[in-house]
């Protein structure tokens, strides 16, 4: 009998866990009603082995048992998913390439070959990198976001009066639009978290060494990697759902919003920490340029960066709502 | 080429298949039968379909409500009955009235065909 407790589990673990008791004595009975009904003088594995065969692939049999088809993502959502996919890798791609060539004209001189096989290295895990999180972001969307924003849609009968009107030109959201924030969003990212010391000040003190001075303090930037990243992929989420809708209308101001206002405080966990920043940065860059300027604006910066993430934030969440009643007809 | 033909003719046998076997299915249900009963009748009556296509379909028709089940306990293996439900009736009855109709149709437009 171990071969039919093969089989019956090979089919019931690709199904539900409330629906395998009930089909696994489903099957058994099966397979015992159908090896008493063998006839001939084989001996009984030769028989089990026989209705087995006749069972089929139990890969086929499960599928049959399991109604809905499972996507990481639907065929809905497929072609906009391939859509920012070619602009994330397009713009990791890019963001690396000019990032590599600004280091190697001002930071590391640490000879062609060096930088060459830094540089494939880099772009090989961003892109793995990317292609990952935007598979992720939309596989998430697919699993809750769009299936909920739908469930209007999906009903019983269609009425000519359903049909959407075809929206106002200045209701449509431009896929140029579209493409110049995830470009943007990916490159920064990139650089975040490949190439944080690119954020510099570049002083050049007239005989040829170059002094930079980084922005960030990069050891503790670089404990804020996985944020930036949920950012990125929030980001993504977020101009996905403008790909899905096209359109301006409450239903999809109402996610927007909600993205805006999550990456908002996720971004100043981030830059709102002033040990992000390079505490010396104004100083070393007094210094270097010779010249007094006020210091205490650049300790205050964490707070000036709220600030901006805060108007910012507004302007966004405002213009958003606008759109979304005006063009919600 | 031959090959590849012959199993172009199977998948569309099988697309044609698919939408009358729930007919045949309910018209063996108005008594109650278990899973491999019902294979076995229908197989005697010339309709062949495997278990692991049946199966899942009566699971489908009981979750609609065409087909109600119990399950027997009591001898050594247990079964699951199923039967026609009163609501699965009316809508068998309907279906045979549509297939009746449409073979009349898809006869006149086929020998249609072969006069010319």
């Amino acid at each position: 009998m171990n071969l039919v407790d093969r089989y019956v589990y090979a089919v019931t673990k690709r199904l539900p866990q409330k629906q395998r008791d009930d089909i696994e004595k489903e099957l058994k009975t099966l397979i015992d009603d159908m090896l008493e009904n063998q006839q001939g003088d084989e001996t009984i594995e030769k028989k089990i082995v026989n209705v087995l065969m006749e069972l089929g692939d139990p890969e086929l049999m499960a599928d049959n048992y399991r109604e809905t088809k499972r996507y990481l993502i639907g065929p809905d959502n497929f072609e906009n998913y391939i859509f920012i996919l070619k602009i994330v890798l397009g713009a990791v791609f890019l963001g690396i390439t000019v990032s590599t060539i600004v280091e190697s004209f001002s930071i590391l001189q640490q000879g062609i070959v060096y930088t060459f096989a830094r540089y494939l290295a880099i772009t090989l895990s961003a892109l793995v990198q990317g292609f990952a999180w935007v598979t992720a972001g939309f596989a998430i969307a697919e699993y809750n976001g769009i299936k909920l924003l739908d469930k209007k849609d999906i009903k019983e009968g269609w009425s000519i009066a359903e049909l959407p009107e075809v929206p106002q030109k200045e209701a449509v959201i431009a896929r140029s639009e579209i493409v110049f924030s995830v470009a943007f969003s990916t490159i920064f990212t990139c650089l975040l978290i490949f190439a944080p010391h690119i954020f510099a000040a570049y002083i050049n003190n007239g005989s040829g060494v170059t002094t930079v001075i980084p922005v960030f303090n990069i050891e503790v930037l670089s404990r804020f990697n996985m944020l930036v990243i949920v950012l990125f992929i929030l980001g993504v989420m977020k101009e996905g759902l403008k790909l899905y809708f096209g359109r301006w209308k409450l239903r999809l101001s109402i996610p927007i919003i909600t993205i805006s206002v999550i990456s908002a405080i996720i971004s100043v966990l981030i830059f709102g920490n002033p040990d992000v920043w390079n505490a010396s940065f104004a100083l070393e860059v007094a210094n270097h340029l010779d010249f007094t300027m006020n210091v205490g604006l650049w300790n205050r910066l964490s707070s000036v960066v709220i600030i901006i993430i805060i108007v910012a934030t507004v302007i966004d969440v405002a213009t958003s709502f606008y759109k979304g009643i005006k063009y919600n007809s | 080429m031959a090959n590849n033909s012959d199993a172009l003719f199977d998948s569309l046998v099988l697309e044609l298949r698919r939408g009358t076997l729930i007919l045949s299915v309910l018209s063996q249900l108005k008594e109650q039968q278990y899973g491999y009963s019902l294979i076995v009748l229908l197989q005697e009556k010339g309709i062949e379909i495997d278990a692991g296509t049946l199966y899942p379909l009566l699971r489908r028709l009981e979750k609609q409500e065409l087909l109600e089940s119990s399950w027997d306990v009591e001898s050594s293996k247990p079964r699951k009955y199923y039967k026609m439900s009163a609501y699965g009736q009316k809508i068998y009855d309907k279906l045979c009235k549509h297939w009746i109709e449409m073979n009349k149709r898809i006869d006149a437009l086929i020998n249609e065909k072969e006069v010319k």
